[in-house]
């Protein structure tokens, strides 16, 4: 196959690529056959290869979302539905093919791994290459492995939690997910104990037209914490891939996890993905969704509010520059008594680009004193740009508690001939602009995160000012 | 140089600086944070070449820290510049870190505005009512910050409806302006004469 590393024109950061080298590669297409030579590959117990082809069944039966954003475009059977770059995995950087230790250099892993890193866990291709899990974390009975590992190793926890929370049934991408599933983060937190270093793990794809269909447990057992990170970036290439993930989460009574993620996929990318979070009683789970790049974004991260005095929180942040379309935003679903939510959005859209706020807050009636709390606040740079708010309520008892605030606003020729008169070119600041709009979210994030968001802003605004 | 068709920006990094009437807020975004962009904009160059200078205080120097190279500038040297230079204006270390204009007072704005003259050192400086809605304390305050400048080399011009700025900020000159002209030039008795006599002369 031919790959061509392409857009020299836009700049874009880590718009690389490195020529491919994989031991098995399924064929391109989706059929009932090569979703079991995925699972004949891997070896899996029956009851997954099961799960994978009643999934395929129903992933035929559904048919496409007719609302968010345009997905005519995607075409199913020219999409590699596997891929697995090397025999074996390796525990040290060391171990790793020269070619995806070069990929990962550029992106500056092993530096950040130095620094701050609890475990790095990097998917390249469809499958988990790179892993260190520090001692002290599996001295404290954690588990971090790959999903596949996952599987393997605890086979009797999987089989209880997958799928459990995002049926096969519950929309047609997580039904392609649950068919095709590789890699993916498998988290399992005991009772009480605190992971004080964040859990990282970096995506990439890195063939033309694969799908990355990566599947993340999280099981945060009582009163434990963990804090997951997943940071994207990805290579540009001529034709349109897509990105598919599910992620499912435990957060058992008292227990709290937070997952960020900053997804920066090239401009070409299809990025659909389902991500829930389960709350018990007293425990808290966050969502930090930051999404800068791809074509086309639907991913709306929710908490479903299960026990009394749980709490939920999704802090979404979107920037849609030319050609782009981030739906993006949050759900809160409060079964519980005394359970609280809130649901923060920015989002900035430049160039052309669009941005969508849609979420969903519902209020079952078993939720006495609920409260819950929506904000969302959409910047224009330009004319050419738009935004869109979907905000939905459904609200079954009258004990509750209520808000919602929403702002559009284009940035002010004030704020702009003020910055420029201390001499700032309008590039520099816009950026500036931008980037204190977001500082709510930002300051969220773990340190290099922050900086490397600045940057991409930064970037981003000198790219659509042109 | 003709500076007329210039961008804002350009004028800025040249050494052209407004202090605002009314500076609009631009929330999360630092006082701090601006003023080390702006100030690392500033090339040493420029600011050496002062016109008028009568020394030239280029604040690294004066701190003793680094060559005068901008760019080189530390965030810690630069911090200790800025936090020098608000103590120096009254003005209370936190309000660096919040956001720009956002949530201060009127006065504390002044104040703000006053500090990043002090801090970007330009070669002119307007300041377009600086004195409105300043007590006496934050007018003494202000108007020892632009006599410093004015003694670092600095050109000012100050846009004023009244005399009271002018009693702790001496003019050389003074200028009426009426509709975009300048109807009568003087010195500081003109001043004095409108405070009298208002400006029904002047305007018809």
């Amino acid at each position: 196959m031919v790959q061509t590393a392409i857009n020299p024109v836009s700049g874009y950061k880590y718009g690389f690529n490195k020529p491919e080298n994989y031991v098995f590669k399924a064929k391109r297409g989706l059929s009932k056959q090569v979703i079991e030579e995925i699972s004949w590959h891997k070896k899996e117990p029956e009851w997954m290869r099961k799960i994978r082809l009643e999934a395929l069944e129903i992933f035929y039966s559904k048919s496409m979302p007719s609302w968010g954003g345009d997905l005519s475009k995607i075409d199913f059977n020219n999409i590699f539905y596997y891929i697995k770059p090397t025999e074996k995995k390796a525990n040290s950087w060391e171990e790793l093919p020269k070619e995806i230790k070069d990929t990962y250099d550029r992106i500056g892993i092993p530096e950040a791994e130095k620094k701050f890193l609890g475990g790095v866990s990097a998917q390249y291709e469809s499958e988990v290459v790179y892993k260190s899990i520090q001692k002290t974390l599996g001295a404290k009975g954690v588990v971090f492995l790959d999903m596949d590992s996952g599987l393997r190793e605890y086979p009797d926890l999987v089989k209880q939690y997958f799928s459990s929370l995002i049926p096969a049934f519950d929309n047609k991408f997580a039904a392609l997910n649950t068919a095709a599933w590789s890699g993916g983060s498998f988290i399992y937190v005991p009772p009480g104990v605190h992971v004080d270093l964040p859990l990282q793990a970096y995506f990439r794809i890195n063939a033309a037209n694969m799908g990355q269909f990566e599947r993340t447990l999280i099981i945060a057992d009582e009163g434990s914490f963990v804090h997951y990170v997943e940071g994207c970036t990805a290579p540009i290439y001529t034709t349109d891939s897509l990105h598919s993930a599910v992620v499912e989460i435990f957060v058992k009574k008292g227990a709290r996890v937070r997952y960020t993620t900053i997804q920066n996929w090239s401009t070409n990318v299809y990025n659909l993905v389902t991500k829930r979070m389960r709350v018990e009683e007293e425990g808290v789970g966050e969502w930090i969704d930051g999404n800068i790049g791809s074509k086309l974004t639907m991913k709306y991260p929710s908490v479903y509010l299960m026990g009394k005095g749980a709490r939920g929180e999704v802090l979404s942040l979107a920037y849609a520059g030319p050609g782009q379309h981030q739906d993006a935003g949050g759900k809160a679903i409060h079964f519980a008594p005394y359970t609280t939510s809130k649901i923060t959005s920015k989002s900035i859209s430049a160039g052309g680009g669009r941005t969508s706020y849609r979420g969903l807050i519902q209020i079952m009636q078993s939720a006495l004193n609920a409260k819950t709390k929506v904000v969302c606040d959409a910047l224009l740079i330009d004319d050419a740009s738009r935004s869109d708010t979907y905000p939905t309520m459904d609200i079954r008892h009258n004990d509750v508690s209520v808000e919602h605030e929403a702002t559009v606003s284009k940035i002010g020729d004030e704020q702009l001939f003020y910055l420029q008169s201390r001499g700032l070119k309008k590039a520099d600041a816009e950026a500036m602009i931008v980037n204190g709009f977001i500082e709510p979210i930002v300051r969220e994030l773990p340190l290099e995160y922050a900086v490397e968001l600045n940057r991409l802003i930064q970037m981003e605004m000198e790219g659509s000012v042109g | 140089m003709n500076i007329l068709n210039l961008k804002a920006d350009e004028r800025g990094r040249l050494g052209l600086f407004l202090a605002f009437q009314n500076p609009i807020a631009i929330p999360g975004v630092t006082v701090a944070n601006l003023l080390k962009t702006a100030y690392q904009l500033k090339k040493p160059k420029e600011k050496m070449s002062r016109r008028g200078g009568i020394h030239d205080a280029v604040i690294p120097n004066k701190s003793g820290t680094s060559s005068g190279n901008n760019p080189a500038l530390s965030v810690w040297e630069f911090n200790e510049i800025l936090v020098k230079k608000a103590k120096k204006l009254g003005i209370p270390q936190e309000f660096l870190r919040k956001s720009l204009n956002d949530a201060f007072s009127g006065g504390e704005k002044k104040k703000l505005e006053m500090l990043q003259a002090a801090v970007l050192q330009p070669k002119f400086a307007i300041f377009d009512e600086i004195d409105t809605g300043l007590d006496v304390d934050a007018l003494k305050v202000v108007a020892s910050g632009v006599n410093e400048l004015k003694k670092e080399g600095t050109g000012i011009l100050i846009i004023t409806h009244y005399l009271r700025i002018l009693k702790y900020v001496k003019p050389d000159y003074v200028h009426i302006l009426v509709g975009g002209k300048i109807v009568e030039e003087g010195e500081y008795k003109l001043a004095e004469e409108i405070e009298k006599g208002g400006y029904k002369q002047w305007v018809k």
